[in-house]
């Protein structure tokens, strides 16, 4: 069963996830804290893979351990640190322990990362990925061999609508689709006029491909600089940047702007959720969910 | 020029505002490079729709054969059975 599938498919209702923390160390006391924090506001959580091309505990390891703490997990697998056999098995891994909502992206380089010198290896790429997490839904390996019976996954992918060439994403996403994605979570994007004509795009393109754009929650403008200058395909328009900057009240300015651009994304045609990432990691994740008509679970 | 990735079906998110490659900084994205190309110039539809061909994995056996050869060959055609059973009527 995936509460994610449900919400998607058989409601009107809004899907809200968000990234769980990358795991370094804590054991299992650091994932029941971070689930204390978001499971009362949270359909399902995003197990990131490497993410940022920096080592962490595994995708599938920290999945499984929030699916022990109650919460569904969203196995993101990224192509970068694994070939199709290593994908496949991660597959296979989260159908054992009954994990169906699998991620597949391509992943930033490993240039990205902390550790550059180490060998990329996409084997697969984005696309391809999705396709082969739907070939095992068939009730075979990518070379054929039967699985019995075959696993029930329910996939999605993901799509920068901010990164050139912009018209072309829209095509892309769907593509995705016929691949086998079910629903998109979307790359951040800082400039609501490319978010809106790809969601149109999309929806016009792929009705049932849901969309669920994602916002950041940030405290400063640091930290919109460091996204600027480091992570892969973000670009922030400086006008937003100084907007923060400038304020009397850098961290309130912050957050307005989050909760701007999450009721603008919620707007869009095709969007059917939002995706969280929050590295304030203080009470405005609570204020955020509230000001967005969300009543905690529990 | 290829893509440091290697994608066969790019571009890649992380593509820079300028069109340029989120690995070598320096170059355009091929990707982007062939999207232009094909916007640009007098194509029939059908080709111009290539672009979005969901391509196959790269089969790694083929690593420095000729891809004359396997072109004639047909044997640069061949894909792994579960690919095939699930995409094979609808793009090569
Ligand atoms: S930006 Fe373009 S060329 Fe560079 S890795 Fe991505 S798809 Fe390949």
């Amino acid at each position: 069963m995936s509460i994610v599938r449900e919400i998607l498919e058989n409601s009107e209702e809004k899907l809200f996830t968000v990234e769980f923390p990358e795991i370094d160390s804590g054991g299992m006391e650091k994932i029941a804290k971070h689930v204390a924090r978001i499971a009362p506001w949270f359909d399902a959580a995003n197990s990131t893979d490497n993410t940022a091309a920096h080592a962490h505990a595994s995708n599938l390891s920290v999945a499984i351990a929030m699916k022990m703490h109650g919460v569904e997990p969203i196995l993101q697998i990224v192509c970068r640190d694994k070939n199709r056999l290593a994908i496949q098995a991660d597959l296979m891994g989260a159908a054992l322990h009954g994990i169906s909502n699998v991620a597949m992206l391509t992943g930033d380089d490993v240039t990205a990362g902390d550790e550059p010198e180490a060998r990329r290896v996409f084997d697969l790429d984005g696309p391809q990925a999705v396709a082969v997490a739907k070939v095992l839904t068939t009730g075979q390996y990518l070379s054929g061999r039967k699985i019995n019976p075959a696993p029930d996954f329910y996939i999605s992918a993901v799509e920068n609508p901010g990164a050139p060439p912009f018209d072309y994403r829209i095509e892309r996403a769907l593509k995705k689709h016929r691949a086998g994605a079910r629903y998109l979570q979307l790359q951040i994007c800082y400039h609501p006029d490319r978010l809106e004509n790809f969601c149109r795009g999309v929806s016009q393109g792929a009705p049932g491909l849901h969309i669920i754009p994602t916002v950041v929650m940030v405290k400063n403008e640091k930290a919109l600089n460091f996204m600027n200058d480091k992570v892969p395909g973000i670009d922030i328009p400086l006008a937003t940047i100084d907007r923060v900057k400038k304020s009397s009240d850098p961290s309130e300015a912050a957050y307005q702007l989050v909760l701007e651009e999450s009721k603008h994304a919620l707007s869009l045609p095709g969007v059917r959720g939002l995706h969280v990432i929050d590295f304030r990691r203080d009470d405005s994740l609570e204020r955020l969910m509230r000001e967005l008509g969300r009543t905690p679970k529990f | 020029m290829t893509c440091p990735k290697t994608l066969r079906n790019g571009p890649c998110g992380g593509v820079r505002e300028n069109g340029n490659c989120e690995v070598k900084p320096e170059m355009q994205c091929i990707w982007v490079k062939a999207y232009e190309r094909k916007e640009k110039l007098p194509l029939p539809q059908s080709w111009r729709n290539h672009y979005n061909d969901l391509r196959p994995p790269v089969d790694m056996q083929l690593k420095g054969t000729s891809s004359w050869i396997n072109l004639l060959t047909k044997r640069d055609q061949k894909r792994p059975a579960g690919w095939q059973a699930s995409f094979e009527n609808s793009e090569h």
